[in-house]
């Protein structure tokens, strides 16, 4: 039996390297990295001074937005990136949202692990502290009362998906995937799913999350993700000498519908999530299984899922962190899983330029596929110097190619392996 | 049709004030764990370092769980695994103490790069991985073998509708068994976290719990299930972030229910709880508190609100509602019946 399509009709993104979706392909061409000196966060005093982060001020976006969500976005970070995404869009997506029905419509987000930004509170947390008080229930208590259901910090992790909800009527369901690193690309996948199960007809799906905050920072530098190296992180996804990632911030959300909507309404779909591989290692919480079993099996169970064959796929963008444990163990499971074919398939990660956002690390890199697919170019791995293996066709320039087909690859601290198959609508 | 083949679960049944705020005077009562050190199933010494109380006791369950059943590795490495979780801070002040005492030292006026330079030596290595969302999962995973299609849900109560449907919609799809956890941690931040979208100012009852359900296509062998899932359905509105008033909409989810039982849950404070129980009379259904047996179980109230309709399955009650609401006022629906 023939499966029914799920298309992506729309897409926004705010990553470190594009203000919206339409920014990404001058950043991808020029060769821009966002990897600069940590505004928001103190960096003096670590061993490690560069992030990427969206440097420019986003509150112009949504100055039209409710007095409390601005207020909440000031300090949840997370929050802001959303609200500026919906924000950037709003005017253009206006012709869909009219479209949707209540009942049919759902949102799926991935959401990054909530951090208290410590360092907005110095004063307060010292000043609780002398009076012998513990010092972040005080805070965050002081911080949150206000008359609705918006905290200042500390917010079920669920108000993302809800917020979109409210802005795009989706009364089906509200859900929030917590997958650490794959979050954003199970929401697709799930997304994806909903509207096959009958569930929604159309699903708003994608993720937000920022490492630029002072215990995430700490403790991913502290867990040896990111180099501690004083001139600058040096992210080099599948160079020899790679030894960490850059820490990212990004948001965004694509907008799934079943085949149906889209013929009913006469919409142009811009690509198809042809299907998905999602499994779990089972290994270890800190570390990768390096028999690649279930990684592998996620990117074969993507391609079968999607009834592609490995030479259909044109390019693959591959989760690529810099970090020792990953990038080598990806290939070999894409060799494994894609045969003689992995060989030739032009392959890079895009992390050494917008740096690694975790829960939305997927939809970051899907948004960024779908704009490679409309301009028919393929990314180079940017600061690829020492390939960690010569058998791939690791991308070392920008390349003027059709791209078809594509998968994309997001692994997650604990084990988590999650691929998506995608394809060029627009062709 | 999906069955409920079987369940564990944990709860805490004792309960102490923990206080939140000095100033504004705000306290809870939580439920506090304990932790059963010497059953077979716990935990390693070294991944013991990197859990949550409440994903040391899941582990456990988890276990002792599927040591009833003879699933093979195969069976287990395809199997499906959907999990909600509640809060992810076990301990804040114990992993940050060191941090904040830096704060509490440093003069305003002081060196940036010095306090910095401090902040960065206090802080634990291990917190990005104690505070992992997907932690339960991830080490139901590595204890009990399950490598299928996977999600962890958050973190209000409707994750775990959430997680069932997914469940139940794999099982639909063709898969044999799906693995669906819960777990909620109860401290002061979850409290915290949930205070602000009450509509009354909370005296409030939280508890650390969770479960574990297997979901399962067919009767097991020997005929042996607990009780078929024969309805999930959930409220299509939008919830409004910006009223705090609960608007109880549970009587058009039971409009054409014949079940001879309810079980509820949602509240975390009496007043609440109560008024839902005056609300739920009007419909003429015996009804029972998950609230009043367990106080606010977070993510597990529809688990052990299941778990509790099995009991009453047991007994000969043929059809049960077993309804929620999250803390934005989103409600559910799953009946379970006889089979």
């Amino acid at each position: 039996m023939l499966k029914n399509k799920v298309y992506v009709i729309e897409y926004e993104m705010i990553s470190p390297i594009a203000l919206g979706k339409d920014e990404f392909i001058e950043s991808i061409i020029s060769n821009k990295s966002a990897e600069r000196v940590v505004d928001r966060v103190n960096t003096d005093g670590f061993p490690f001074k560069k992030a990427a982060e969206v440097k420019k001020d986003l509150s112009f976006l949504y100055e039209n937005e409710k007095e409390v969500i601005k207020k909440a976005s000031k300090i949840d970070r997370k929050l802001e990136l959303l609200v500026a995404a919906y924000w950037k869009s709003k005017k253009r997506l206006e012709p869909i949202i009219n479209l949707l029905k209540e009942e049919e419509t759902g949102t799926i987000l991935g959401i990054g692990s909530d951090a208290l930004p410590l360092e907005f509170f110095e004063e307060e947390i010292k000043k609780y502290t002398l009076m012998g008080l513990n010092p972040v229930p005080e805070l965050e208590t002081y911080l949150n009362s206000n008359s609705s259901k918006v905290n200042m910090v500390n917010n079920p992790y669920d108000i993302h998906s809800l917020y979109l909800a409210e802005k795009f009527k989706a009364g089906a369901f509200q859900k929030s995937i917590l997958t650490a690193c794959v979050s954003s690309t199970q929401a697709i996948a799930l997304g994806y799913q909903s509207i096959l199960n009958n569930e929604a007809k159309v699903v708003i799906a994608g993720g937000t999350d920022s490492l630029v905050n002072l215990v995430p920072l700490t403790s991913f530098g502290k867990l040896g993700v990111i180099p501690e190296t004083a001139t600058g992180t040096e992210c080099t996804p599948f160079d020899l000498n790679r030894n960490g990632t850059l820490a990212g911030e990004a948001a965004g959300f694509v907008i799934l519908a079943s085949e149906e909507f889209v013929n009913q309404n006469n919409l142009q779909p811009l690509g198809q999530i042809m299907g998905y591989g999602n499994s779990l290692d089972g290994y270890k919480i800190t570390a990768p299984d390096p028999s690649g079993i279930s990684m592998t099996k996620a990117i074969e169970n993507a391609l079968s899922n999607s009834g592609l064959k490995s030479s259909q796929i044109d390019y693959i963008n591959a989760h690529g962190t810099g970090t020792r444990h990953n990038d080598e163990l990806e290939l070999r499971c894409i060799g494994k899983a894609l045969g003689e074919d992995a060989k030739k398939i032009p392959i890079s990660s895009t992390k050494d330029r917008h740096g690694h956002a975790i829960a939305a690390a997927g939809i970051q890199e899907l948004c960024l596929l779908l704009e490679l697919m409309k301009h028919e170019t393929m990314p180079s791995n940017l600061k690829l110097k020492s390939p960690c293996s010569e058998e791939f066709n690791l991308l070392r320039e920008n390349k003027k190619k059709k791209i078809t087909y594509a998968l994309t690859n997001n692994f997650a601290f604990g084990g988590i392996n999650t691929v998506l198959a995608i394809k060029n609508e627009r062709i | 049709m999906t069955y409920i083949l079987d369940h564990s679960s944990f709860v805490c049944d004792n309960f102490e004030d923990e206080k939140i705020s000095e100033l504004n005077n705000i306290s809870v009562k939580i439920g506090k764990l304990s932790l059963d050190h010497d059953s077979e199933f716990f935990p390693s010494r070294s991944d013991q370092k990197v859990m949550r109380d409440d994903v040391k006791m899941s582990i456990v369950t988890a276990q002792e769980l599927l040591n009833k059943y003879n699933f093979s590795e195969k069976s287990l490495s395809n199997m499906p695994l959907f999990v909600s979780n509640g809060s992810f801070f076990g301990n804040f002040e114990k992993h940050l103490s060191r941090v904040l005492n830096v704060f509490k030292e440093a003069t305003l006026e002081g060196s940036r790069i010095e306090v910095y330079k401090k902040i960065y030596r206090a802080s634990p290595p291990l917190l990005a991985i104690e505070t992992l969302t997907n932690s339960n999962m991830s080490f139901i995973a590595q204890y009990a073998g399950l490598k299928g299609n996977n999600a962890t849900f958050g973190n209000t109560s409707i994750s775990t509708y959430y997680a069932l449907k997914q469940g139940v919609d794999e099982i639909k799809n063709g898969e044999n068994y799906c693995w669906v956890s819960s777990s909620n941690g109860a401290n002061i931040y979850s409290h915290i976290m949930n205070r602000s979208t009450s509509e009354v100012e909370l005296s409030g009852i939280e508890n650390t719990g969770g479960g574990h359900i297997i979901l399962s296509k067919k009767r097991h062998k020997d005929n042996k299930v607990l009780c078929k899932i024969t309805k999930m359905t959930n409220t299509k509105k939008v919830p409004n972030l910006f009223d705090k008033t609960i608007k109880r909409t549970w009587n058009e989810l039971l409009k054409s229910s014949k079940s001879e039982l309810i079980i509820f849950s949602g509240a975390i404070d009496k007043r609440v709880n109560y008024k839902d129980e005056q609300y739920l009379k009007t419909l003429n259904i015996p009804t029972i508190s998950i609230f009043e047996k367990y106080g606010f179980l977070g993510v597990s109230n529809l688990i052990f609100g299941i778990i509790e309709g099995i009991k009453h399955i047991k007994n000969g009650v043929k059809s049960i509602d077993v309804i929620d609401r999250d803390v934005y006022g989103r409600e559910s629906l799953i009946t379970i019946e006889l089979c």
